[in-house]
């Protein structure tokens, strides 16, 4: 077992995506050890977004490969790779508007990995999701009636229903209070417990230091410093990117 | 004018506007899934009906048993038109793919009128068959066979359409992309596929419409754009992607049409569009739609 966590779950490598004349991703690699938490912190514009972009399929790189569990996903479409096993949340919120929580679940449930064949017994395992989240009490409201911190985490379920072995999270904490912020930290821990590892975008820096394993500071499409949280936070580089010279 | 010919009126009206129902639906569906306006819908009927008049007339088959067969040629083509000319849109920016689709339906609309030309003039058709003049009469009112069949066949196909739609594995496949298509590619559901079909399922479905109008009324190579609106008239009043609502708010709009032609004669087309701007003003997300933020 030992020996199997040195091998990557992901592995990103010379990832190059340019808009126009624009580079948002020039040359980045990085790998993702299977149990982590894996953080990416960059000032606006840094192409934090956009690699998880092309890590899920919404995009394309010029160039550049991305491995998952030694197989290569570079350019699948997302729905083939949400069926590898890596699932996401967005930045701002896409629930089905009209579905309840539990059917919005359901749909992670019925189309992402392993499909269910048997939609009624499996609606027990997204009872169970739902309260892992702790939505448990929302069971039957329609997602356009649910409150900020509540959709982040309906979409946060339905993300695990999907049965991701990798779940990326783009901004989970943007939005919400300092208190939701803690109840958040506390379930992505939960989450990276149940055997998920998790990549994650966030600004917000208690909560990327408070659980990140190692951190990935990007600066304009490129790497700047990547390692511990502590050591990061030093790095010359990141502070002048964040504070400038 | 008296209160028979007007109650003749509104039952000619009903049997309409379930066609209209119909042909909404089809609209509906691709515009739900892929945000596109496809205003070549009504040339798709009139394709629909031709195909029905060229099996009647050069094999002697039966329109009614060939609604099926005449919505497979017109699945067939509409997975090839989305293939070829729709599909690149599919990931540009939503005001930028409206506008497009716009474009090329416009252009297809044009193709297909001209092609309709060529290939059976511009003479109106109709597929008459033995039982044309068969109905009944009831209340001293006319309800003729043809058209009260295909206002049947119109339920039959809506409904099962809607169950179709909320039964099935891919039909809520379909559902979960209306309402968002990165959440439900992010959950695993093949969006060019479902594109796809739904967009053949569109053009299926105004087949199913034209055959029936084949039978019923006539059909012209200059048809399709009074059918698009009539189609466009109908979503609007139903609310987007409300399946049922298309078709009772299909044969709304038949009989008011129906019954205002009684008075305002040749303007009845007009009674519509004034029906479908007040809607738009009044209660944008339509008479039987759910508000959404």
């Amino acid at each position: 077992m030992g020996k199997q966590s040195k091998t990557p779950l992901l592995q990103v490598e010379k990832l190059v995506k340019s808009f126009g004349g624009l580079m948002a991703l020039f040359g980045v690699n990085f790998e993702i050890h299977p149990g982590e938490i894996f953080s990416v912190i960059g000032p606006n514009g840094s192409g934090k977004t956009t690699l998880f972009n092309i890590i899920t399929g919404f995009l394309k790189a010029n160039s550049g490969k991305v491995t998952f569990m030694g197989k290569d996903i570079t350019g699948l479409p997302p729905h083939q790779i949400c069926r590898q096993g890596i699932a996401r949340i967005f930045q701002l919120v896409k629930p089905f508007h009209q579905l309840t929580t539990l059917q919005n679940v359901m749909v992670g449930r019925a189309y992402g990995k392993d499909p269910a064949t048997n939609l009624r017994k499996s609606k027990e395992e997204v009872v169970e999701i739902l309260n892992f989240v702790g939505l448990g009490n929302k069971i039957e409201v329609v997602a356009s009636q649910l409150t900020m911190a509540e959709r982040k985490r309906l979409e946060l379920a339905r993300a695990l229903a999907a049965h991701p072995q990798l779940l990326l999270l783009d901004e989970l904490m943007a939005g919400l209070n300092s208190a939701e912020t803690e109840i958040a930290m506390e379930l992505v821990k939960k989450i990276r417990g149940s055997g998920i590892t998790v990549m994650m975008v966030e600004h917000i820096m208690k909560a990327v230091l408070g659980i990140s394993d190692r951190i990935m500071a990007l600066n304009i499409g490129e790497k700047i410093a990547e390692g511990l949280p502590k050591d990061v936070v030093k790095n010359q580089l990141v502070i002048e990117a964040y504070l400038g010279k | 004018m008296n209160l028979q010919v007007s109650a003749q009126s509104l039952i000619f009206g009903i049997f309409v506007g379930g066609l209209y129902g119909l042909a909404a639906v089809g609209l509906s569906l691709v515009f739900g899934v892929m945000k596109m306006l496809n205003v070549a819908h009504g040339e798709l009927l009139m394709l629909g009906g031709y195909v029905t008049f060229w099996f009647f007339s050069l094999y002697h088959i039966d329109p009614f048993l060939s609604l099926l067969p005449s919505a497979f040629v017109l699945f067939l083509i509409g997975m090839g038109l989305y293939k070829g000319l729709f599909s690149p849109l599919a990931k540009l920016h939503e005001e930028v793919k409206i506008k497009n689709s716009l474009l090329i339906g416009f252009g297809l609309s044009l193709v297909f009128h001209n092609l309709a030309i060529r290939l059976w003039t511009a003479d109106e058709r109709s597929v008459s068959v033995f039982y044309s003049g068969w109905g009944f009469s009831l209340f001293g009112l006319r309800f003729p066979f043809i058209r009260l069949a295909g206002l049947v066949l119109a339920t039959i196909v809506i409904l099962a359409l809607q169950q179709f739609l909320t039964k099935t594995y891919f039909g809520k496949a379909i559902r979960a992309t209306t309402e968002n298509w990165e959440s439900a590619a992010l959950m695993g559901i093949n969006i060019e596929k479902t594109s796809m079909v739904s967009f053949a399922l569109g053009a299926a479905l105004a087949a199913m419409a034209g055959t029936i109008v084949s039978v019923g009324y006539a059909i012209h190579p200059a048809m399709g754009l009074e059918w698009t609106l009539k189609a466009l008239i109908v979503v609007v009043l139903a609310g987007l992607g409300n399946i049922g609502g298309a078709f009772v708010a299909g044969v709304l709009l038949g009989g008011v049409e129906s019954v205002s032609a009684l008075f305002v004669g040749p303007y009845m087309e007009v009674v519509g569009l004034v029906i479908f701007l007040l809607v738009l003003e009044l209660r944008p997300q339509g008479l039987f739609g759910k508000r959404s933020e």
